[in-house]
Parts: structure tokens; C-alpha cells; sequence
């Protein structure tokens, strides 16, 4: 077991797609399946959306192996030649610095409404960015560390409130199951992507795995932690809040939370503890995007990585600046959940199949 | 790089801002609105906990909470005047909120309870009550000295041992009914020789109050539709009063049928209970003859009842308190979507059968040998 060289395991590899997929997506995701679907079968949609996903990791992994990639960034060279890629390169930075400005920003909103009302937003936004990056100078290992610990955290504690929360659940308002058919289910397939967000990032982490052959697997099992979890989100929060008032509420998971009281141990009100725990989570998703977008640009700039954590500070924190209201930062996260398909699975398939025309026209 | 973590140690000076003293702070155990006499507004009342030990005078008893009211056009505005009279209220721990029946008559329930829902700090899990009297009065109840808020509070605790108390009704529950349209009965505090008393409910449907009810009918509502965790059937046999303790419901089962646009509820409830009281002279309650004859008495008694409820409901307030829109809509949901408008109609002409089986399983310490 040795740990200097920098390669992650495949237990590594799982919590960090884990923590990074557990984001701001679970306090929101009922109401934003909810409102596509529009009755009580958002589960049906995401086991669907997940398992659709599970079988194109499955795909991906096969793909990349077989191209034996290590470093993405070098294959798509490979495949657009120098400029095109450092220009996809960026565009695929960008799209990570957007997803980190928007996890932090998304915690400092959470905090500012529901913890510490007086505290300006840019302390908040700073501390986690300044706290990443002192985190990152560790690198992937680093992060890797503090995924595996934070992880079985977030799980045990979330579970524990949802335990006590089965008192107010009506498991009446989750039905008629499929009540008005498949179609508005077929509908909400492409909602709660957000959710997903964090999946992507298992491409770029194919050259740190120590062991080849157990990507897959430590890929599967990190994408099935967080999926499990939100359906089990899903369905205690809409069987609680019954359907419209899901729509209607801003934070669900955070509503359904503060809808009971547990009494006999000494705190009553558990809705503090998810705030922790999910902050937790903000940070890791955080960090993990920023780890991404800091070590794109260095592949693509050659410089060194240092220097690009110290510029991506400003540029973070300045882009999270940018939504003015509630509103804006879900328009925001509307706009990535655009790019994240283009990250995930379009980017992969063609540069696959340019690279493979390549490669038979020179061995051909 | 080696400087860097100087600058990480600024940001442990955040929460600064945000601290305040206990002190300082008035914490809201209950809220009450009345209509104000001023047209348009309407009456806040907070009541706020007093620590203990913060007056000097002795020999004084002193209370332990005080209350404010102001009057505003919103609540939210009523909630901020108020910080005109007391220091920063803090509505965390909040338990009750008591609304007056005449603040109903005149705005939609969805419009009072919107701030709360709203707001970050007032949680979901606080109840809603309903007042006859202003809810001024009933917060200034100063019970032994108790709070007033949390009498009302615990009161609740006792629905295992009556079945006159309603569930209770907590604000997200309220909620979550007015955006489905439900209509839901709210249990209502009274004040009875100097005491707070849980007593009545009023019926909402879309919103507004439609109709009250008594504490026979919150039992028989709670007949209906299975939610009665204990209490006592009285009934007379040979013209002797006897008392059935109910223990713990069996089953429950509700079922829809369609007919045309003609809706049948099936309702089906089990319990079992204790022979608890018998004051009949020639009592046999070893004989299983004689339980057998008691069961049957027991629930006749409810079916009486239940039956009335169900007239009340579906020609007085002409509303399905008891939420079985739920199981038409889960039963038969494209009749659902096609009559969700005129649900209130269709369920007042629906034919609501009810069948309670009460199972005698013992007969307490003593039984009679004759």
C-alpha cells in the first residue's frame, strides 16, 4: 500500500465520485423532478435516469480502455490536434469552474438563509474557496483522504435523520404509482440532472487509478451511494410535503426535515445536522471540481499548478458573484445542466470515434 | 505557497457577526391572531418566554413568559412592529400558533400561515389551532403559572387516551392540504372555568371556515377514518352503562368504486379493546357469549356515530374532512383528474359504507361470574 505515488484506490476512486455528486442537488432535486413530472413518480425517473447513466459508465469504461487512455487531455490531442483540444480544454475548465463557483455559491445561499443571516456572503464563499485550496495543494490523494472520511459521515448521519422522519411519512401521497401513465414520466427523464453533476469526472480521473481493471467497479459503486440516497430523498420528501407542496417549496429536503421533531434525545430539531453534513458535502464537490478545473489548466497551459489555484481564486469567487437572487442561481444551474450531457457524453463518443479512425487509418 | 496560510486564518473570524446574546434575544413559544379593530389588519399576539430570575422584586410571583401584541396588515409586519415593544424575536421554537375562528371568515387560511411556511426560522413542525374566544385571551391564560403555549402543547400528548382530540394538525401538514385542496379539520382550544381546554374543531375547505364541530363529532371523525389511538366507547346494555376501552387498531382499509360518476367508500376498521366497566348486575364476562354480545353493542354505538359525522359532513359542511379524496385519487385516478373540481360534490352524494369490528380481548382484573 503504498501512498506517495499519487494514484488513487478503487475505494478512493467511489467517495470521491460520491461526494462529488452529493451536492446541492439532493435539497433540491424532489422539486425539480416534481415539477416536470408533475405527479409522485419522480422515483420511476430516477432509477430510470440512473440506470441508463450505470449502463453508460459501463460503456465509457470499455471505450477508454480499449484506447488505453491515461490523460484525457493528451487523447483528445490525439484526436483534434493541438489547438482544438486546448480549446475544448477550456471550454470542458470553464464548464468546472462554473460548476465550482455554483456548488460554493449554493452553500452560501443555504447558509445565509437558514444559518448565519448577518455574516456577509463573500466571508463564506472565501472561506470555502481559501479552505480548497489549501486542500488542493495536496492534490488528488489529498481530496481522496478527505472524500473516504467525510463520506461514510454524510451517510450515517443522513440516514439517522431520515429514520426519525418516518413518522410524518404518508406513504398514501406517493400514490397512484404511474396514475397518469408513462407519458409525464418519459417527460421527466432529462430533469435532475443537476444531480448527477459530478459523474462526468470519473473520465478525467482514469490516469490516477492505481488498479486498471477496477474502475468500473469503483466508478459503479460511486455513482450508486448517491443514487440510492435520492431515491430514498425523493420518496420520504414527497410522501411528507405531497406533491404540490413539493413544487412550491424552495428547499425541499430542508422543508421536510423541519416537518418533525424528534423527542427524548437531548436536540429535538435535526434539520441542523443536515445543514452541517450537506456544508460538508459543498466543500468536498467543491473542492473536487476546483481540483479539475486547476489541474485542466495546467495540462493545457504547462505552467505551474500552484499558480493556477491562486488564479482561480479570484475567478470563483467573482463568478459567484454573478446571480443576484434565488432565481438566477437556479437559472445558473439550469444553463450547466446544458453543458453537463456535452461533458458526459458527447465529448467522450466523438472524440472515441475520431481517435479510432485515426488509429485504423495508421495501422491500415 | 509558505504564506498562503496566514490569509486562511481571516476567515475564522466569520459567525461573528451573527452572534447574539440570549439575553437579548425574545423567544416565541406561540403566536395568536385576532382581527384587529382596525379594518384591514389584523391582531398579532407573541408569547415570549421570560428567563427565570431576571426580576429583582421578590415575594412577587413572577410570570414566566409576557405577552405582545400589535396589529398590522401582514404578519410579517406585525412581527417587526412588535420589535418596537420587545427585543429580537426568535421564532425557532415557536410550538403553537392559534388562529381566531372570525381572522378565518375573513382571510384565506393559505394567506395566514404563508409568513411562516415562508420564513427560515418558524418550523414546519409547529401546530396550528383554532380559537372561539381571541386568541388574546387564551395566550393571557396564565394556567398555575404555567405557559399557556405549552399546556396547549402537551395537551396534545393524551390523543392515546381520548379519541375526542384530533391528531394534530402541524403547520406543514396545513400546508401541504391547502395546496392539494384538501379540506382538513383544525382542533380548537377553548378556555372552560380558568383552564385551557382542547375542545370543538372547525372544518376548513379551500381555505376558508365552514363549519364547526363538537368534541362527539372529532370522535366519530376519528371513527371514521381510523385514527383513533385509544379512548372509551360508553354504551348501555340492559339499561346499564358499560365502558369499552379501545387498545389498538387492527386494520384499516379503505376502498372506492366507481359507478358511472357514482363514487362508493368502503371503509373498514379493526380494534382491539378492553372490557373496562361494567355496571350491570348479572355480568357474565366469562362467558365469551356475553363479550361477544358487548363487541356487538360497542359497535353499534360507534356505527351511530359515524354515521351521523358522515350525514354532517356531506350535507352540512359538504366537504370529505377525512381525506379519502386521497384514496379516489389513488384508486381511480382518471376519474380523479376529471372531477377534482367537483370532488366536494361528488363526495357529498357518494354512498359511505363503514364497518368497525371491536374484538374484546380481555376484560381488565375482574370479571363478573353469574
Amino acid at each position: 500500500m503504498s501512498q506517495a505515488d499519487g494514484k488513487i484506490l478503487r475505494g478512493e476512486l467511489a467517495s470521491i465520485i460520491s461526494c462529488a455528486m452529493l451536492g446541492v442537488g439532493m435539497l433540491t432535486l424532489p422539486r425539480t423532478i416534481t415539477e416536470k413530472v408533475n405527479s409522485p413518480d419522480g422515483w420511476i425517473v430516477l432509477i430510470f435516469n440512473g440506470t441508463a447513466i450505470a449502463l453508460f459508465i459501463c460503456l465509457l469504461v470499455v471505450l477508454l480502455k480499449k484506447h488505453k487512455v491515461a490523460n484525457y487531455y493528451t487523447y483528445m490531442e490525439e484526436a483534434y490536434g493541438k489547438w482544438l483540444a486546448k480549446l475544448i480544454g477550456l471550454i470542458v475548465v470553464v464548464y468546472f469552474i462554473g460548476v465550482a463557483s455554483f456548488e460554493v455559491l449554493a452553500m452560501s445561499e443555504m447558509v445565509r438563509f437558514y444559518l448565519l443571516e448577518e455574516t456577509p456572503v463573500e466571508i463564506l464563499i472565501l472561506t470555502l474557496i481559501l479552505a480548497s485550496v489549501h486542500l488542493l495543494t495536496g492534490k488528488i490523494k489529498a481530496i481522496a483522504k478527505v472524500c473516504v472520511f467525510f463520506l461514510p459521515l454524510t451517510i450515517v448521519i443522513v440516514l439517522l435523520i431520515y429514520m426519525f422522519s418516518i413518522k410524518v411519512v404518508e406513504i398514501k401521497n406517493l400514490q397512484p404509482v404511474l396514475g397518469k401513465g408513462f407519458l409525464p414520466v418519459m417527460k421527466g427523464m432529462g430533469s435532475g440532472t443537476l444531480s448527477f453533476f459530478g459523474i462526468e469526472l470519473f473520465i478525467f480521473l482514469f490516469g490516477v487509478v492505481k488498479n486498471q481493471s477496477k474502475i468500473k467497479s469503483g466508478a459503479l459503486i460511486g455513482f450508486f451511494i448517491p443514487m440510492i440516497l435520492y431515491v430514498i430523498t425523493y420518496v420520504l420528501v414527497v410522501a411528507t410535503l405531497t406533491v404540490p407542496e413539493v413544487k412550491a417549496v424552495t428547499w425541499p429536503t430542508i422543508s421536510f426535515i423541519q416537518s418533525y421533531e424528534v423527542k427524548g434525545i437531548f436536540i429535538e430539531r435535526l434539520e441542523l445536522f443536515l445543514l452541517i453534513t450537506w456544508i460538508l458535502q459543498f466543500f468536498c464537490t467543491h473542492a473536487i471540481y476546483y481540483y479539475f478545473a486547476a489541474e485542466g489548466l495546467t495540462k493545457i497551459f504547462n505552467n505551474s499548478y500552484s499558480t493556477n489555484l491562486i488564479v482561480l481564486v479570484p475567478l470563483i469567487f467573482f463568478l459567484a458573484k454573478v446571480p443576484k437572487n434565488t432565481i438566477e442561481i437556479f437559472k445558473l444551474s439550469d444553463l450547466l445542466g446544458y453543458v453537463f450531457p456535452f461533458i458526459l457524453i458527447g465529448l467522450p463518443i466523438i472524440t472515441f470515434a475520431i481517435v479510432q479512425v485515426k488509429r485504423s487509418r495508421r495501422s491500415g | 505557497m509558505k504564506r498562503l496560510w496566514l490569509i486562511l486564518f481571516i476567515p475564522l473570524l466569520a459567525g461573528c457577526w451573527d452572534s447574539q446574546n440570549i439575553e437579548e434575544l425574545s423567544l416565541v413559544v406561540g403566536m395568536g391572531i385576532d382581527n384587529s379593530k382596525k379594518k384591514d389588519e389584523i391582531m398579532l399576539t407573541e408569547q415570549i418566554l421570560v428567563p427565570p430570575g431576571s426580576s429583582v422584586q421578590e415575594n412577587q410571583a413572577q410570570l414566566k413568559y409576557k405577552n405582545v401584541t400589535v396589529s398590522a396588515k401582514t404578519l410579517h409586519e406585525a412581527i417587526r412592529d412588535s420589535l418596537l415593544i420587545t427585543n429580537t424575536v426568535l421564532t425557532n421554537h415557536q410550538r403553537i400558533m392559534l388562529i381566531n375562528e372570525d381572522v378565518l371568515k375573513k382571510i384565506p387560511m393559505e394567506a395566514i400561515i404563508n409568513q411562516a411556511i415562508r420564513d427560515n426560522n418558524t418550523r414546519r413542525s409547529c401546530l396550528v389551532y383554532l380559537t372561539k374566544r381571541p386568541t388574546k385571551d387564551i395566550l393571557g391564560l396564565a394556567d398555575d403559572g404555567e405557559i399557556p403555549s405549552n399546556v396547549i402543547y402537551e395537551l396534545k400528548d393524551n390523543e392515546n387516551r381520548t379519541n375526542k382530540i384530533l391528531q394534530p394538525l402541524t403547520m406543514g401538514k396545513a400546508s401541504s392540504s391547502l395546496q392539494s385542496d384538501g379540506s382538513f379539520a383544525i382542533q380548537a382550544v377553548d378556555i372552560r372555568r380558568g383552564k385551557l381546554i382542547l375542545e370543538g374543531a372547525g372544518v376548513i375547505n379551500n381555505s376558508k371556515l365552514v363549519g364547526v364541530m363538537n368534541d362527539e363529532d372529532i370522535a366519530a371523525l376519528n371513527w371514521l377514518n381510523g385514527n383513533v389511538k385509544g379512548g372509551i366507547i360508553e354504551a348501555v346494555q340492559h339499561g346499564k352503562p358499560l365502558s369499552v376501552e379501545v387498545i389498538k387498531r387492527t386494520k384499516r382499509k379503505v376502498t372506492t368504486e366507481l359507478n358511472g360518476d357514482h363514487l362508493t367508500i368502503n371503509v373498514k376498521v379493526g380494534y382491539t379493546a378492553r372490557l373496562s366497566e361494567d355496571w350491570y348486575s348479572k355480568e357474565n364476562s366469562f362467558e365469551e357469549a356475553y363479550l361477544k354480545e358487548i363487541e356487538r353493542i360497542a359497535e353499534d354505538e360507534v356505527k351511530k356515530d359515524v354515521k351521523k359525522i358522515v350525514y354532517k359532513l356531506q350535507h352540512e359542511y359538504k366537504t370529505g374532512v377525512a381525506g379519502f379524496y386521497r384514496y379516489a385519487e389513488n384508486q381511480h385516478p382518471k376519474f380523479w383528474e376529471k372531477n377534482k373540481q367537483k370532488w366536494d360534490e361528488v363526495f357529498s352524494k357518494a354512498d359511505i359504507n363503514y364497518e368497525v369490528d371491536i374484538r374484546i380481548i380481555d376484560f381488565g382484573a375482574k370479571g363478573g361470574v353469574k
